[in-house]
């Protein structure tokens, strides 16, 4: 018997964005009709980071892409190519998320690199960057003036398909863009660098901000694995470190997650094939609950573009796969806008839960273990505040985030290995 | 019942390259590995046409095959190598031919369904353009600009001219005349390569207006290429005989007609879904299996599935995994046949019921047959199968809901045989 416990008296402050996605949703089309805008807005992902936008077009988002002659004048709307990106940047805000930008260029894997070199001149690539934040939220160049608040300076510096100077280069490039940024910029959040894995090119980036007096306003970082307590020890040790060295007031946001279980071979295919199971919906469930609690400000689900990595559409089809309804069940909580305090006991088992001013309040709990001991467990959910009556939504194998019956406190609850449920007050 | 009836002694010629292919193979990486070159040679595609590849990331996205990927700036010396990026398509092509695949090359440009088009306007020097291609032949033909010697041997101008503004931004007359001094060019350099096109969606005007106004510039084609997507194989069949007629009509009676892109769909809007999912399961592999058939006895010298890539025309493998579909099994059921030579004459089928058979030199034979339902109203098939020639004895292969084309058994002339809807059958003699 595992134990929960939730308190509804004690307010923990607002359910955080943990069911941000990478990348926008794809409009339906009156010709090779499939689409997927009004499922992504049901599912109210709050944010859309575009990195790696730029593999269905190669025209979008990428710094290079949208500034395609490095040596033409800055300046100049004319030198701009924004069209496809302000498209790409629409489908987005019209499905309610707010776009994450990713200033930088997307990975490349193939043997001749591109467009991962560092820029011939660092402080004119940051001035770029000024522009197309200037383009998209105070309307340069016929632009925009969307809220887009958050803007991450490259992409995965510590690998080479993302990054072929050296460390040092990368971190006069992020230096000088974030501080030419921050001071064109002081109310949005500008910061970075999306780190793949090297804790030590992370302290060594933190060392040289101290040393220049700068303080992003974010921090990000990566997530690939195969259990949700790893992904609690990443989100414990950059919060550590962004403390220990003196970064307080700087967000820490994993801006890309999932399940992985190796990078090759046959585990990497199982890999894929689990992603988009109800194996890979337990394990995102399980992420976003162990992190309800956890020191991290944001998590960003790669990916929602199609792409193998895409746990939420189907590939062929566009309709929705069982991750998706993890981060439609959260989004729940999130809308609800309170979280509240909540204890576990045992193994396996994830929870998290909120409340609103009028009353209402949910519970989501997942069951997720990566080689299970077990087939189900029955789980004592003790409720401190709270409604009544709840009803139930079950996301398991045999249902797709059905309602299955109404739950009352003091019941039982008895859920399988890889199952999510919702429950929501009547 | 139904009866076929197969003669062996009646030979109809070569069997026709049916299974040839859009796009070649992809290689796993060392990281986030998966592919498909371990098991693409099972398949025995003879050739891979190269359109839409620079959609793809696995083979090197925008930078390889399109012309203006291999060659991006168009104000460089075409005479230079130094203005060439070779380097990604060189190894997409040698991945290819690694596999036992030979390259059908596209020049041109993938398809542009953004609303801003980048790639797919007129050239702005159609002779240059044409310099640029003679170029790249000679990179993989003759070894120019450190290149290879590749038995490269069709050589196609650009894609679906008349497919909108997603390919061709310009007018029609400007592509035949685009067409035309390209065509000319190549043909004059390279005179024992096939040179033809356009790759059309299939639209007849098109066609019509483009074989008359080539012949009226005495532009010679070795062959005419166009495009078919559809629900049945009689759908097919019935573009297979306009285009040769139109072909034959206007003086082309030598050059091939070949259809380098179809497969099934049933419309491109409210049931376009449905089709990328029929691609992808066993009624795609019969409508495949039947196409296939059909074209062996009908007047086109080519078919090419579309498409080999990773995307949602893909029912040979899984976007996923990269392991085999349905679909796969039936290209390499044909290939059977393809390997064995010569093909032999088949009584045709009544409608849904779809066969060819082939024979060696050496006694082997083989017959495929398949059962496509397209309404998915019918009940099973029973095949009267009589044999005039071949052998006595026929190890059957089978390719259906249930089966992934494994053996299931032997088949002795005589014996009843049951198709059931979308099944496909292999007899391979023992």
């Amino acid at each position: 018997m595992e134990r929960i416990s939730v308190d509804f008296s004690a307010s923990r402050g607002p359910v955080k964005p943990l069911h941000a996605v990478n990348n926008s949703p794809v409009r339906i089309t009156n010709n090779q009709t499939r689409g997927n805008l009004p499922a992504y807005a049901a599912a109210g992902f709050p944010y859309a980071r575009n990195h790696d936008a730029s593999f269905s077009c190669e025209h979008i988002v990428d710094v290079h892409a949208i500034f395609p002659n490095f040596d033409a004048d800055e300046t100049d709307p004319a030198s701009y190519d924004f069209i496809l990106t302000d498209d790409n940047v629409s489908a987005a805000y019209e499905a309610g998320a707010e776009v994450f930008y990713r200033l930088g260029a997307k990975i490349e894997h193939a043997r001749k690199k591109y467009n991962v070199h560092p820029p011939k001149d660092f402080a004119k690539w940051a001035r770029i960057c000024e522009h197309i934040i200037r383009h998209y939220t105070e309307g340069w160049a016929d632009g925009f003036r969307y809220k887009m608040t958050y803007w991450e300076i490259w992409n995965e510096p510590d690998i080479e398909p993302c990054w072929t100077g050296t460390p040092e280069q990368f971190m006069d490039l992020y230096v000088l863009t974030l501080r030419h940024l921050m001071g064109c910029f002081p109310h949005l959040k500008i910061g970075g660098p999306a780190l793949s894995h090297n804790r030590e090119f992370a302290a060594a980036l933190l060392d040289r901000l101290k040393a220049e007096n700068l303080y992003p306003g974010f921090f990000s970082w990566h997530f690939y694995g195969k259990r949700a307590e790893t992904l609690v020890e990443y989100a414990r040790f950059f919060r550590g470190l962004l403390d220990e060295k003196g970064f307080t007031k700087t967000e820490s946001l994993c801006t890309e997650w999932n399940l992985v279980y190796a990078w090759s071979g046959e585990n990497f295919v199982k890999g894929i094939e689990d992603i988009i199971s109800m194996k890979g919906a337990a394990f995102d469930a399980a992420c976003m609950l162990a992190c309800d609690a956890e020191p991290v400000d944001m998590l960003m689900y790669y990916d929602a573009r199609a792409t193998v990595w895409n746990g939420l559409f189907d590939y062929y089809t566009m309709c929705p796969l069982p991750g998706y309804h993890s981060l439609a069940f959260f989004n729940h909580l999130f809308r609800l806008g309170q979280s509240v305090s909540l204890s576990v006991e045992g193994a396996n088992v994830y929870a998290a839960a909120a409340k609103d001013e009028n009353g209402k309040s949910a519970v989501m709990l997942a069951v997720y273990a990566h080689e299970a001991d077990f087939t189900e467990k029955e789980i004592e959910l003790t409720l401190t505040g709270g409604a009544d009556a709840y009803e139930v939504t079950l996301l398991d194998k045999d249902h797709t985030a059905e309602i299955i019956g109404t739950w009352h406190p003091g019941e039982p609850l008895c859920l399988n290995n890889l199952s999510v449920v919702l429950l929501k007050s009547l | 019942m139904d009866r076929i009836f197969i003669d062996f002694s009646a030979e109809k010629g070569a069997v026709k390259p049916l299974h040839a292919v859009n796009n070649g193979p992809v290689k796993a990486r060392s990281s986030q590995g998966r592919g498909n070159s371990d098991i693409w040679p099972e398949m025995g595609a003879p050739y891979a046409r190269t359109h839409d590849t620079g959609h793809c990331y696995s083979y090197g996205l925008n930078h390889t095959i399109d012309i203006s990927g291999i060659f991006p700036n168009f104000d460089a010396d075409e005479t230079d190598p130094a203005s060439y990026d070779f380097q990604l398509t060189d190894i997409y092509i040698a991945n290819t031919y690694a596999c036992g695949t030979e390259i059908f090359y596209r020049l041109g440009e993938s398809i542009d369904h953004r609303v801003k088009k980048y790639h797919v306007h007129p050239p702005k020097d159609y002779a240059k353009w044409a310099r640029v291609c003679e170029h790249i032949i000679r990179h993989y033909t003759e070894g120019w600009a450190e290149g290879f010697r590749y038995k490269m041997t069709y050589w196609e101008i650009w894609n679906e001219a008349d497919c909108g503004d997603c390919c061709w931004t310009g007018t029609q007359d400007a592509f035949f005349d685009f067409f035309a001094v390209t065509a000319q060019h190549l043909k004059t350099c390279f005179p024992h390569l096939k040179i033809g096109g356009p790759a059309g969606t299939g639209n007849r005007a098109f066609a019509e207006a483009f074989l008359s106004d080539m012949q009226r510039r005495g532009i010679r084609l070795d062959f005419f290429s166009w495009h078919r997507y559809c629900r049945t194989p009689e759908e097919l069949l019935d573009r297979v005989h306009f285009f040769r007629d139109l072909m034959d009509k206007y003086g082309y009676s030598q050059a091939e007609s070949i259809c380098n892109e179809w497969n099934f769909v049933k419309n491109w809007t409210d049931a376009f879904v449905y089709s990328m999912e029929v691609i992808h399961n066993i009624k795609g592999a019969a409508f495949t299996a039947g196409c296939i058939l059909i074209c062996d006895s009908a007047p086109v010298d080519m078919l090419m599935y579309y498409d080999a890539r990773p995307c949602t025309f893909n029912g040979l493998f899984d976007f996923y995994t990269m392991r085999p579909l349905p679909t796969f099994h039936t290209l390499r059921f044909f290939d059977a046949l393809y390997k064995l030579g010569t093909s032999v004459t088949v009584s045709r089928p009544e409608e849904g019921l779809y066969a060819a058979a082939a024979k060696d030199g050496k006694g082997n034979s083989a017959v495929m047959l398949c059962h496509y339902d397209y309404e998915e109203t019918g009940g099973p098939r029973e095949v009267a199968l009589s044999l005039s020639g071949g052998a006595a004895e026929y190890e059957i292969l089978l390719l259906d809901e249930t089966h992934g084309g494994e053996t299931v058994g032997t088949w002795r002339p005589g014996d009843a045989l049951t198709l059931a809807p979308q099944s496909i059958i292999l007899l391979k003699s023992l």
